[in-house]
């Protein structure tokens, strides 16, 4: 193996050559004896190896514990699944209840209205003219609203055609953690 | 267990053996593989790559077995069933000598030689392949097979010739 193509003898026998340099090994192995040799031994030490391995047989008991572990596996997370299944229907149960509770059960935390009727006989003496003298006009009627707590709703004010109204949308605020949902 | 992993238990069990060179501790990681395979099946896109996919998983879980050992070293040597060197000539063919002495040539051979033959040869993977199985350079995985083979050769040389002797003489 003193010739420099036969370092290329384990390329050769990896297919790891390319056309060229296959080729050029094969002109040389036509010649060497060495080569044709070592060819001829590393075949037979691979046909060994292939039969070798073949021969080594998964023992049952192996193949019977992988599938009990791995249905062991899926047992368990079909019921994590099963389980966090639950807890999510729970927690948007729990949520929906609150949410229905806070807006519009019987605690519910709505702006409250009341009609003041002092103001209303004040706006209404410097109103002219004063909304029962139109026919088919009810009279304006002032409200104070309340909100439960500065953060609760915001309000905002509409264009009004009559300057003795003025008209608010107002909007409630939900809190869910750090994000505000108008 | 899936049909698809199913049918490469063999090609794992065979492999671990080759790494751990003891049929117990290559019972534990085929089936340590098998389940982390199990776990981790949505990562394998291509099910074509399915058996390349498996042999990585056995080297990791082999990497990490080596790694627990160093940290907890174990009074028991690790290989106890590498191939007997010597069977009875009486009690075994011509051919079944060639075949055990050729595999104790094999797992006599330093880790990586040995891991990256056996995957050329018998599980018949190119080398790009080899170095992904083994996470090595394709240089590495190149030089470790010409060391390898090399290697097996000039062990086993006389062997086949004085075999290929005795087959001749018996023809």
């Amino acid at each position: 193996m003193n010739q420099p193509d036969c370092t290329l003898l384990d390329d050769y026998l990896a297919s790891e050559l390319d056309a060229e340099e296959r080729g050029e090994f094969e002109q040389h192995l036509g010649v060497c004896r060495t080569c044709q040799a070592a060819i001829e031994l590393q075949r037979s030490i691979d046909r060994s190896l292939l039969a070798g391995a073949a021969l080594e047989i998964v023992p049952p008991p192996v193949t019977q514990r992988i599938g009990e572990h791995i249905g062991t596996a899926r047992r368990r997370q079909r019921l994590a699944f099963a389980m966090s299944s639950a807890a999510t229907l729970v927690l948007v149960a729990c949520a929906s209840w609150s949410l229905y509770r806070h807006w519009l059960g019987d605690g519910a935390l709505r702006p409250t209205v009341v009609h003041d009727k002092d103001h209303v006989a004040a706006v209404a003496s410097q109103t002219a003219p004063r909304d029962e003298d139109v026919p088919g006009h009810e009279p304006v009627k002032p409200v104070r609203v309340g909100f439960p707590d500065s953060n609760s709703h915001i309000a905002a004010e509409v264009k009004s055609d009559d300057p003795t109204v003025s008209i608010f949308m107002i909007y409630p605020v939900f809190t869910t953690g750090s994000h505000e949902i108008h | 267990m899936g049909h698809l992993f199913e049918q490469y238990v063999p090609h794992v069990y065979r492999f671990a053996k080759r790494l751990t060179a003891n049929s117990d501790v290559a019972d534990d990681v085929t089936q340590e593989v098998m389940l982390r395979a199990w776990r981790q099946r949505g990562q394998l896109r291509e099910p074509a790559t399915a058996r390349v996919w498996l042999l990585r998983i056995t080297a990791n879980v082999w990497n990490d077995e080596l790694r627990r050992r160093r940290r907890r070293p174990r009074p028991s040597p690790l290989s106890d069933d590498v191939v007997s060197p010597a069977p009875a000539p009486l009690q075994v063919s011509v051919r079944q000598e060639q075949i055990a002495r050729t595999m104790q040539a094999l797992d006599e051979l330093p880790e990586r030689q040995r891991s990256v033959v056996y995957l050329h040869v018998c599980e018949q993977l190119e080398l790009k392949q080899i170095a992904e199985v083994l996470a090595i350079s394709y240089t590495a995985a190149k030089a470790s097979l010409s060391a390898g083979r090399q290697q097996m050769r000039n062990k086993l040389r006389d062997l086949f010739q004085e075999f290929d002797g005795v087959t001749r003489k018996h023809e």
